[in-house]
């Protein structure tokens, strides 16, 4: 029988007992009723039954058998009153250790929450669009999951559409080789290079709310276009842009037919305006033929609610992709749906928009502000643990008066609230200052407002979680002394508190020391990348995009470059060699496994390519127009002859096909570096730039000390020929810099906060240090009176310190060392961590706490005995 | 230190601990005591005993399977110490030297020893 059945004791009794039995004794004690019930009920009547185990639970109120109750206060209001008056006296009567502790908690907490408030914008990204679980980016992998790209063919999204019944619509992004338009307004000129080219239904697909408009006629229009709200005020100022006409490269007129809000920082779409993709239907060759196997798009899909419910589900959907490009194509690729909310910060693809996150920093700064947090509830206790000795009388007159451990708990814990809820009112102060700061440091744009919610739940956990970790132990610690041991006057610095504090003064050090050389490897690793020789000389290389007029009349640019000795160490290119991204998948060579996959990248070149980067021949020769062969020919690396199973020597003459072109090798160049440094070096093929129809560039290598009047020449030359648009000019090595920004503003905020955590740390080991040298002012007196000399008594003082930094040092250094061994493993091409900067690294906080430390040493070293021992 | 008397009511427990063996908790005893002394008890006063017994260290006790008749609870099934057959057996030899004593009863006492 169960105690739900009909027939069951009477619930009251049951729940008078459990409500009083011992929680050990319950379950044998109410098992032993029931039979007995079951028993009763059985022998006599249910009314019997029912009384009998009544009486029953009353004989059990016994005192083996009722739990012990907590005493509950009549008043507990009054004795908060009491907790937070004592809790503030505390704070005044010792403002040197109030203003160490609160400004270390402050500063920690301030740090902490901009780091939050960093990961919770990185993490934030997409994630305002409605629909935004449902949509996902169609991306390619080609040569067996080793090329990657965030693209897709041009007819692919709608062909989906119309077989897929799970998926709800889709929407193109294109035209990314017209990215940069210039735009002339009735006064002026403007060059926009972020513009993108969108399907119709763009604002149906995507929630960029319009501020004027239709939303549902803005983009139909195949020469409508949408401003951002900053876009149009540059344009226009204050007066009305929707409805004017701008014209586009000098020769479309675009009608303004929506205005968009300003985007939010965290869409990983940023642009100025949105183009209608009808707009070059007829001129984009992808677009016209409707292509499949020519990757120029970006492909949002957005599926139907619930359609994709499982990653198997998933799999099914790309597998079901897969083959309906197989029907179509003849190419080996495969896709990959990427979540929308994931393009941020988990996208490793080539192609994608620029100014991408990482997760793993995400993840590196979370542990830097839970380290920061740490580093200040340790200071907390400490200082807390150290001056026990000044509470013990009131903790044991408080027991005495007939305090209840739990008693002094609550009011040790109340007041570390205290503190750490005045520390978040400061850290918030510091927040709002710091701010702008922190921005221009880590280039994003976060705000904080205290009229958010979740803003409030978070200050109050952080305040929550530090108050309580940083009080937990004083509570525990200093609610165990024993009354009378107390009043007796005994000492209550046991063995077991020092070694506890030493360990928390440890750990704190341990965890600066690891932020610190953190930060030092990232910059030495930042440096060695900077500095390190790429196989070519990137300095002094201007370059400019070559827009249309340009591109049509290459004769008249190459003449008018050739004119000037300033600008005629010059070369048209199609890409830069600093973030190559395309690549082909056909190259074909004598003996070539026909199951290789590999994407091969490629550089449209001209004859000058080699001498003006000064890239070494290795064997052969560089393009040159006296052959007029060569302009199907090929210069290769020599990773390239590697793959090939060539050598330097006799690859030379071997004939390759290459985008459908067939040629000889005329050269092999020795490797250098066409990709960030994160990448190792890849086969690469070089061809001849006659054929190439994309965009690309003229870079220019000017003389040295000549940039300025180079450039003056470059304009003149350009204004010259393509009078409707200035020159937009840029430099190589300042390019190449800007592609470590990522690296570069993390190791920028680790610097700044392990600095902080240092900072702190050394707060918390100064008011230790003062604490301890007040303990030995008698002893100290009573050493000098017997003739120590100061220099013997700073260097006792200071001894114990000196230990605890050097066993922090011995447990950091190997840690850190392996730690970012492992960081570093991500690049290709990257340092060692030196014992030149762990050396420095100790040297520096040697440095550091000594100077902390010595204030109060020194002071107590050189106190007049008569001072310390006058009183007793 | 501990007290470890036994009290009369703590011996006739004791004693039914020996008897019920593996069905020895709260309420079985409380029932046989009923049964073999016609006089009622609560299962709480039983209980109480147990445990001071327990305390004494003349019992043990450990939690027996769960079973259908107490709702799949279970149930602490106690067992005698060897300090608690000590007691037990010290408590017989004292009450029996002391009926040895007792003028023109003894004869009575051969025949409840028999029954013993």
């Amino acid at each position: 029988m169960t105690p739900e059945s009909p027939i069951s004791p009477p619930r009251l009794a049951q729940r008078f007992l459990e409500w009083f039995i011992r929680e050990d004794l319950a379950e044998e004690v109410l098992g032993d009723l029931e039979e007995q019930f079951l028993v009763v009920l059985e022998e006599q009547s249910l009314v019997k039954a029912k009384l009998n185990y009544w009486y029953q639970v009353l004989n059990y109120l016994r005192p083996f058998a009722i739990r012990a109750f907590k005493q509950t206060h009549i008043m507990p209001v009054a004795m908060y009153q009491h907790y937070v008056k004592i809790s503030w006296r505390n704070l005044l009567r010792n403002k040197v250790y109030s203003i160490l502790n609160i400004s270390g908690l402050a500063v920690g907490m301030a740090c902490s929450i901009l780091i939050f408030l960093w990961i919770q914008h990185e993490l934030s990204y997409d994630q305002f669009h409605p629909h935004a679980e449902n949509i996902y980016r169609l991306n390619a992998v080609a040569g067996g999951g080793e090329f990657k790209a965030a693209v897709s063919p041009a007819g692919m999204a709608e062909g989906l559409r119309e077989e897929m019944p799970e998926i709800h619509s889709t929407l193109r992004l294109g035209g990314f080789d017209r990215r940069m338009a210039i735009f002339e307004t009735e006064k002026e000129k403007y060059i926009e290079d972020d513009i993108f080219f969108a399907d119709s239904n763009f604002l149906q697909f995507f929630d960029f709310p319009l501020i004027e408009g239709d939303k549902r006629t803005a983009l139909y229009q195949p020469n409508g276009i949408l401003l951002t709200e900053s876009t149009a005020k540059k344009y226009f100022g204050d007066k009305e842009a929707l409805g004017q006409t701008i014209m586009k490269d000098n020769q479309s007129p675009c009608i303004i037919t929506g205005i968009l809000a300003d985007l939010p920082s965290h869409s990983h779409l940023q642009f100025s305006m949105i183009l209608p993709l009808e707009m070059i239907a007829q001129t984009d060759p992808d677009l016209r033929n409707n292509v499949w196997d020519n990757f120029g798009f970006y492909s949002y899909i957005r599926f139907h609610e619930q359609a994709v419910n499982s990653p198997q589900k998933l799999k099914e959907l790309v597998a079901t992709i897969d083959k309906i490009y197989l029907d179509r194509s003849e190419q080996e690729i495969v896709f990959q749906l990427q979540a929308l909310t994931d393009i941020h910060l988990k996208s490793e693809q080539q192609f994608d928009v620029p100014g991408h996150g990482n997760m793993q920093y995400v993840q590196i700064l979370f542990l830097v502000a839970i380290f920061i947090l740490l580093v200040a509830c340790i200071n907390f206790m400490n200082l807390a643990t150290a001056r026990s000795a000044h509470r013990s009388k009131e903790i044991g007159l408080r027991k005495v008066v007939g305090a209840k451990r739990s008693q002094l708990i609550s009011q040790f814990l109340s007041e570390s609230l205290i503190v750490s809820f005045l520390s978040i009112i400061i850290a918030v102060g510091l927040v709002y200052v710091l701010l702008p700061s922190f921005n221009d440091l880590s280039g994003k744009t976060l705000s904080f407002s205290l009229t958010k919610g979740p803003v409030w739940m978070g200050l109050g956990i952080i305040g929550l979680f530090t108050g309580l970790l940083s009080g937990s132990y004083p509570a525990l610690f200093l609610s165990k002394f024993k009354p009378v041991q107390v009043l007796k006057g005994k000492r209550m610095m046991k063995g077991g508190n020092r070694a506890f504090r030493n360990g928390l003064v440890v750990t704190q050090f341990v965890v600066s020391l690891l932020m610190l050389i953190g930060t030092a490897v990232v910059y030495n690793q930042l440096h060695f990348i900077k500095n390190k020789h790429l196989g070519y000389d990137k300095s002094n290389l201007l370059y400019f995009p070559l827009s249309t007029e340009l591109r049509n009349d290459k004769t008249s640019l190459e003449s008018a470059l050739m004119q000037n000795p300033l600008t005629s160490d010059f070369s048209l290119i199609s890409e830069l060699p600093a973030h190559l991204t395309s690549g082909a998948l056909d190259l074909q060579w004598e003996g070539r496994d026909p199951n290789l996959q590999i994407v091969i990248p490629s550089i449209a070149v001209d004859d000058h390519f080699l001498e003006v980067f000064q890239i070494e021949l290795l064997s052969g020769r560089g393009f040159s127009r006296s052959y007029s062969t060569d302009q199907s020919n090929f210069v290769v690396n020599e990773t390239a002859v590697r793959l090939m199973g060539m050598t330097v020597e006799n690859a030379v003459g071997k004939t390759i096909s290459f985008q459908g072109q067939k040629g000889l090798i005329v050269g092999v160049v020795k490797d250098f570096h066409f990709k960030p440094l994160q990448y190792a070096i890849e086969p690469l093929i070089l061809w001849w730039n006659k054929f190439y129809t994309g965009n690309g560039y003229a870079v220019v290598r000017a003389p040295a000390r000549n940039t300025e009047s180079t450039i003056e020449a470059l304009k003149s030359i350009h204004t010259q020929l393509n009078p409707a648009v200035p020159l937009l000019y840029h430099f190589l090595d300042q390019d190449l810099d800007n592609q470590y920004e990522g690296e570069q503003q993390v190791g920028q905020i680790c610097k700044l906060f392990a600095i902080l955590a240092i900072f702190i740390s050394c707060l918390g080991l100064y008011g230790l240090s003062a604490f301890m040298a007040e303990q030995r002012t008698k002893e100290i007196g009573i050493r000098k009176v017997l003739g120590a000399n100061a220099l013997g008594l700073v260097s006792l003082l200071s001894r114990d310190f000196f230990k605890l930094i050097a066993f922090a040092l011995l447990l950091a250094i190997p840690i850190g060392w392996l730690l970012m061994r492992e960081w570093l493993d991500g690049f290709a091409y990257r340092t060692e961590v030196s014992w030149w900067m762990l050396v420095g690294i100790t040297l520096g906080l040697m440095l550091i706490a000594f100077l902390t430390v010595s204030h109060q040493v020194i002071k107590t070293a050189l106190t007049n005995p008569v001072e310390s021992l006058r009183s007793e | 230190m501990k007290e470890t008397r036994l009290g009369d009511f703590e011996e006739t427990i004791l004693l039914l601990v020996g008897i019920l063996g593996d069905e020895a908790y709260a309420f079985k005893i409380s029932e046989e005591f009923e049964a073999q002394a016609n006089r009622s008890v609560s299962i709480g006063a039983v209980h109480s005993t147990l445990s001071r017994l327990a305390d004494k260290g003349f019992l043990t006790s450990e939690m027996g399977k769960p079973s259908a008749a107490r709702g799949g609870r279970r149930k602490r099934i106690y067992s005698i110490t060897a300090a608690g057959q000590k007691a037990l057996v010290a408590s017989r030899d004292f009450k029996l030297s002391l009926w040895k004593q007792y003028p023109g009863f003894s004869l009575g006492l051969d025949v409840g020893l028999t029954f013993g």
